[in-house]
């Protein structure tokens, strides 16, 4: 499972809370434990040695009076027993026919004088005492049940687990939401570097005045983006430069061409020439246009404002016919089944580089068709987005070549002895992706290729 | 500089500036080639001695030259004749340019490298509409609607009406039909060319785009159908 951030905080500072009050409340329970003990093992040593001593030391005091006097005095323990023996091991004194326990009492007896044992048995607590005197060895065994103390022991005990399970998932949430709190701004700064693609590079964090490690990260995360968009934009112009560069030369070439064709003295060959010279350095022009325009739309600015996607397709046709003369498109716009409402056709597009898209994938159609028939179906989904389906007969891409048809210099089997560049779809592809449109590539039998693309419908209108 | 100044005459005087000498050789050779007298210039220097004070038909202007740009060369032309169509030539293809460009009075705009027959279609289209005065025709009324064919606008009830080129010429066929039924097939071949071919619903959905912007919102209606014939202009 992953933890967020905030999830591993509150996991980890509850889990040492609950480690550090864990063993804290087991040592207090133990200490109190011990602490009953000592002092139970004091009453019941007092005990001992004041029934010996009334019965060895006070002659007035014999086993029935002190039985009588034991009887009558406050401090009697719970389920109390004291026996006295003499050294032979025979009772001299006992508070009760029954001691109620099977205690081993041989081990009392293998006492030294002044030593004493102290041991718990089932629920009694058990104390015998060697005591001698001048003329004899006497050996006294209280046994009884610290009722009262036990039960603080376990009341103590509830105590404490009570606490512990209360305060565990208190500490827990109140972590969690401190964590949420101090690193709000984190999930800001998360939501924020999302948005930002190719298109918003100008976009900066808002950062607080708290001058914490989330400010300074914010802080150098919009240095890291000034960086890039300062080369962003040198690439730019360096691609602007680049263009010009490029395009004037190769106006030169198709201008000296052109006229040369014009001329009435070439033989059918030198033609030929002329036209495929002319129609490579006019193929050079579109892909460096098309570069140019992908290296510009990094910036907002150019996102023209809303058009009809009709007429762009219209404006793409007339544009085509320049290198693709034979061109024919049947043009459709289709309805939704069981409406007769008509579609909005608007979109919210770069008109250049929408264009552009168009251009490749008419002379795209035109190029691949067996008989330069393009169809051309345009129509508003029920989800708000505008299908454009550019089909042409012709030889389909295999399945293995269709999964790779948008990867750049990518060439078919049916590109054989066909110009292009294998930039063309890359393009367009990165074009409609800029969009927010998707397109895909549908081989309908063997000889019907199609181009699906659906673009978002504008909101706007033109 | 080359070439004179010949007004009197008939052929089209076009002025070219384009520092790039291969370039404008090319071009002035093409339109002789096609009928056109040309003069050429290469920077601001030579517009300023010794093209500025003439009258040309047509100038075609470079953006990018030394000195003062094309840019600023067109808008000196405009203060000097409103008239002459301006063609701004550029290798950018930034729609700052062509706004730029548009802003300073230009009338049309081509990318380098280009076509010579999409820059002869270009420079015709412009002498076309620089040269031909208002005939009739060109302003047509129907009831409250004016459609001006050269101007390409349309205003009813006095509103300006935004139509999408395709609507335009669609809404012009059947004005110019002056209230006679138009057929599917008929509107499908004037509204595309020969390389278009389309349906009659797709012929349905254009005349429902120009009937929302037409009569939306008005009493009269003026797009009517004939069920089984056509469409045809009239105010019912």
């Amino acid at each position: 499972m992953k933890l967020t951030l905030k999830k591993r905080a509150a996991v980890s500072i509850s889990l040492t809370y609950s480690l550090i009050f864990g063993v804290t409340s087991i040592t207090i329970w133990l200490l109190f434990a011990s602490y009953r003990e000592d002092e139970f093992k004091i009453r019941l040593e007092e005990k001992a040695l004041t029934n010996l001593r009334l019965l060895v030391e006070v002659d007035e005091i014999n086993d029935q009076l002190l039985r009588t006097i034991e009887r009558s005095t406050l401090n009697r323990l719970y389920k109390e027993k004291t026996v006295i023996y003499n050294s032979t091991g025979h009772s001299v004194y006992s508070t009760s026919k029954d001691t109620g326990t099977t205690w081993d009492k041989s081990r009392l007896f293998r006492l030294p004088p002044g030593a004493e044992l102290y041991e718990t048995f089932g629920e009694f607590d058990v104390y015998g005492f060697h005591y001698q005197t001048q003329k004899k060895n006497y050996y006294a065994l209280v046994i009884a049940e610290d009722k009262y103390g036990y039960r603080k022991l376990r009341y103590l005990g509830v105590l404490l687990i009570s606490a512990f399970a209360l305060s565990t998932p208190i500490v827990w949430l109140l972590t969690f939401a401190a964590m949420r709190g101090l690193l709000k701004p984190l999930d800001r700064f998360i939501t924020e570097i999302t948005s930002i693609g190719d298109r918003n590079l100008t976009t900066r964090l808002a950062l607080s005045d708290r001058h914490d490690e989330i400010d300074q990260l914010g802080k150098a995360f919009n240095l890291m983006m000034e960086r890039i968009e300062s080369s962003y934009l040198r690439q730019q112009e360096f691609s602007a430069q680049a263009s010009h560069e490029l395009r004037t030369p190769l106006a030169r070439i198709i201008s000296q061409l052109e006229n040369l064709e014009a001329g009435e003295t070439h033989s059918e060959r030198t033609r030929e020439y002329l036209y495929n010279l002319r129609n490579d350095a006019h193929q050079m022009a579109n892909l460096i246009h098309s570069l140019l325009l992908l290296a510009q739309s990094a910036n907002d600015q150019h996102f023209t404002g809303v058009r009809r996607l009709d007429e762009l397709l219209f404006d793409a046709f007339e544009q085509t016919k320049m290198f693709a003369p034979n061109l024919q498109i049947h043009f459709e716009i289709e309805l939704e089944e069981g409406t007769d409402k008509e579609p909005n056709l608007d979109v919210q597009c770069n008109e250049a580089l929408l264009i552009q898209a168009l251009i490749n994938l008419l002379r795209n159609a035109d190029l691949y068709s067996d008989d330069h028939h393009v169809d051309v179906r345009l129509k508003q989904t029920q989800d708000n987005l505008l299908s454009l389906r550019i089909s042409n007969n012709g030889a389909t891409l295999n399945d293995g070549e269709a999964s790779r048809i948008f990867n750049a210099f990518m060439r078919g089997d049916n590109a054989r002895r066909k110009q292009g560049s294998g930039l063309g779809l890359r393009i367009t592809q990165r074009i409609l992706q800029y969009h927010g449109a998707s397109i895909r590539y549908i081989a309908e039998g063997k000889y019907l290729n199609v181009f699906e693309i659906l673009l978002p419908v504008s909101t706007q209108t033109v | 500089m080359q070439g004179t100044m010949q007004s009197e005459e008939k052929v089209p005087y076009i002025y070219l500036l384009e520092d790039d000498l291969t370039l404008s050789r090319e071009i002035r050779q093409f339109a002789i080639n096609h009928g056109f007298s040309c003069d050429v210039g290469h920077d601001s220097t030579d517009f300023k001695t010794l093209a500025q004070d003439k009258k040309y038909d047509l100038y075609i202007l470079d953006i990018n030259i030394p000195g003062m740009n094309g840019i600023q060369i067109c808008e000196r032309i405009r203060q000097a004749d409103r008239e002459a169509p301006v063609l701004m030539l550029t290798a950018y293809s930034d729609v700052k340019d062509k706004v730029n460009a548009f802003n300073a009075g230009a009338d049309d705009y081509l990318v380098k490298p280009f076509h010579f027959d999409e820059l002869l279609a270009r420079i015709q289209a412009l002498l076309r509409r620089k040269n031909k005065p208002l005939q009739q025709g060109d302003i047509l009324r129907v009831h409250d609607m004016v459609v001006n064919i050269p101007e390409a606008t349309v205003e009813r009830s006095g509103q300006i009406i935004l139509l999408s080129p395709k609507e335009f010429k669609l809404l012009t066929i059947l004005a110019q039909a002056d209230g006679k039924v138009v057929s599917k097939s008929a509107i499908a071949e004037k509204l595309w060319e020969k390389s278009v071919d389309t349906s009659h619903n797709t012929i349905e959905v254009y005349i429902n785009f120009l009937r929302r912007k037409i009569d939306k919102g008005h009493a009269t209606r003026l797009i009517q159908t004939r069920p089984g014939f056509g469409y045809f202009l009239k105010a019912e």
